[in-house]
């Protein structure tokens, strides 16, 4: 069976203050979507999408909070310090240009790029909500689940992440600190959680 | 955090000057406005395309039809405004014992930094005009071969062009191999700006404004511009250079001590520099600590639309 999560979003911070964010280079070829677990990729420091594999080496860096630009070379056109955005701005083109086959066109309005995308620190003072789910099925979140460390799988319908029950111990990735009160208790109810601190390769 | 223990001096009175760097150091005439285009923005970004015009036109033997010609879109070139900012933080503590109201002054020492970011970065435009800085023809802004909208047409087109060119259908803004700033180095930069076409190859007649360089070639500069007779000679030949009232100007900001550049004048060129929101300074307390948060912001971006009206030299 297949579930249809709710992108994963940060909905509160322990400590009061705004939880961590930064913009970090893109790793190429992305396409991963908003409310995506991301990974640092070791050999540039690029970010991708999270590999779904729990330990070492596939620490969690945290929650996109944009959308991948499917870019040709990682952080192309990431501006350095002092200096400008190095790129076209741009990772929507279109058509081509006469005689200059290096030049492009950019549809106006095309959203801009700065070979960066933006992630929620996957911190421990930050709590994040997302859907509940139990290998492959929707599932109702209990007072029960609360305080349990659970993995976390890609639905394979909208290719979004949700907290999977089924997931338990060294597959684990998150702690589970609450149910999310924006929803009734049904099937498919989101969950609050935070991520473990092992699992997590920055800390804010 | 900036506290007592850190700033013991201004505690108790009895110092007679304060040398403060942001203040006494001061910020001497902006640079990069004198050669940038400034512009203002209200977007988050901002787009620039190029056109050509047409080309040349031919005769039209008697009875026969005219010849049709189009102008050429060219590519995009995007500004992307970055936000710039910094802050500082002083404990309730050394604001209040801080007999001198020198920890005050922190917004002065932020609008220097300020300053310093909207020079390198937009200098940058011109450091990095070799290499990772691309024009709207997405190659380089200093380029031995600038693809030319025209193509081929544009580079036969263009009278006299053949030694200047290294590719048909390109035309050059940089020296290849690159040399040193030099008299014949000079006269070189002259004869790829007098020959510069635009994407159609019709000559676009343009000159060499200011010679830009970094301060070590301050006093070659003087001697090749303003020389009397022929730099360098013992001959009593005029200094041919005297005749271009050419200028020069030294940029602290240029990371090369060999790379120099020229520019046409300001509406000639199209290097600029959008100023999206002008240096801004806020501030708040910490009610825990009641200590002061300062910060200061701005946004803007830069960049070179086109290589025309430029060049560069990289030093050997």
């Amino acid at each position: 069976m297949a579930i249809a999560a709710i992108p994963i979003q940060p909905v509160k911070s322990l400590s009061g203050n705004q939880w961590a964010s930064r913009r970090i280079i893109e790793e190429a070829a992305q396409t991963f979507k908003i409310g995506t677990p991301l990974m640092l990729k070791a050999a540039d420091g690029g970010l991708q999408a999270w590999d779904g594999t729990a330990g070492a080496g596939h620490l969690i860096a945290g929650i996109s909070y944009e959308a991948a630009s499917n870019l040709a070379t990682t952080g192309k056109g990431a501006p350095t310090p002092n200096t400008p955005v190095l790129g076209i701005g741009s990772a929507i083109t279109f058509g081509n240009v006469q005689n200059e086959p290096l030049a492009v066109n950019i549809p106006h309005g095309a959203p801009f790029n700065d070979g960066r995308v933006g992630v929620v620190i996957a911190a421990a003072d930050t709590i994040f909500s997302a859907t509940f789910g139990n290998a492959g099925v929707l599932a109702t979140p209990l007072n029960t689940d609360v305080g349990v460390q659970y993995g976390m799988t890609i639905d394979t319908l909208g290719n979004f992440w949700y907290v999977d029950k089924s997931k338990t111990a060294a597959n684990a990735v998150v702690l589970i600190t609450g149910l999310d009160l924006r929803d009734p208790a049904a099937v498919g109810a989101r969950v609050l959680f935070q991520f473990i601190a092992a699992d997590a390769s920055l800390l804010g | 955090m900036m506290v007592r223990g850190a700033f013991a001096q201004a505690l108790a009175p009895g110092v007679h000057h304060w040398f403060l760097h942001f203040l006494d150091l001061q910020m001497r005439r902006e640079e990069y406005s004198t050669v940038f285009n400034v512009e203002t923005s209200q977007q988050a970004f901002e787009d620039e395309v190029e056109l050509a015009g047409t080309g040349v036109m031919p005769e039209k033997p008697e009875a026969d039809s005219t010849i049709y010609d189009d102008m050429i879109q060219g590519g995009t070139r995007r500004y992307v405004h970055l936000t710039y900012a910094l802050g500082s933080r002083a404990s309730w503590e050394l604001i209040e014992d801080d007999q001198y109201g020198i920890i005050k002054q922190v917004p002065k020492a932020h609008v220097r930094s300020a300053q310093f970011a909207r020079e390198i970065v937009t200098w940058n435009v011109l450091n990095l005009g070799f290499s990772t800085l691309l024009t709207i023809d997405g190659v380089s802004l200093f380029n031995t071969q600038h693809p030319l909208l025209g193509g081929t047409a544009a580079t036969n087109t263009a009278p006299g062009i053949a030694n200047v060119i290294f590719a048909t259908g390109t035309y050059p803004n940089r020296p290849s191999p690159d040399v040193d700033l030099s008299f014949t180095g000079v006269q070189l930069m002259i004869n790829q700006f007098e020959r510069m076409p635009d994407s159609q190859g019709l000559p676009i007649r343009v000159k060499p404004h200011t010679i830009l360089i970094p301060p070590e070639l301050k006093f070659i500069a003087r001697e090749i511009l303003g020389s009397p007779g022929k730099p360098y000679t013992a001959d009593n030949e005029l200094n041919a250079l005297l005749g271009e009232d050419l200028k020069f100007q030294v940029v602290h900001y240029f990371t090369s001590q060999s790379a120099w550049f020229g520019v046409a004048d300001k509406e000639s060129h199209q290097l600029k520099f959008f100023e999206r929101h002008p240096i801004d300074t806020d501030y708040d307390d910490d009610f825990d600590t009641r200590s002061t948060k300062v910060i200061t912001m701005q946004r803007f971006s830069a960049g070179a639309t086109s290589w025309i009206g430029t060049w560069g030299s990289n030093g050997p």
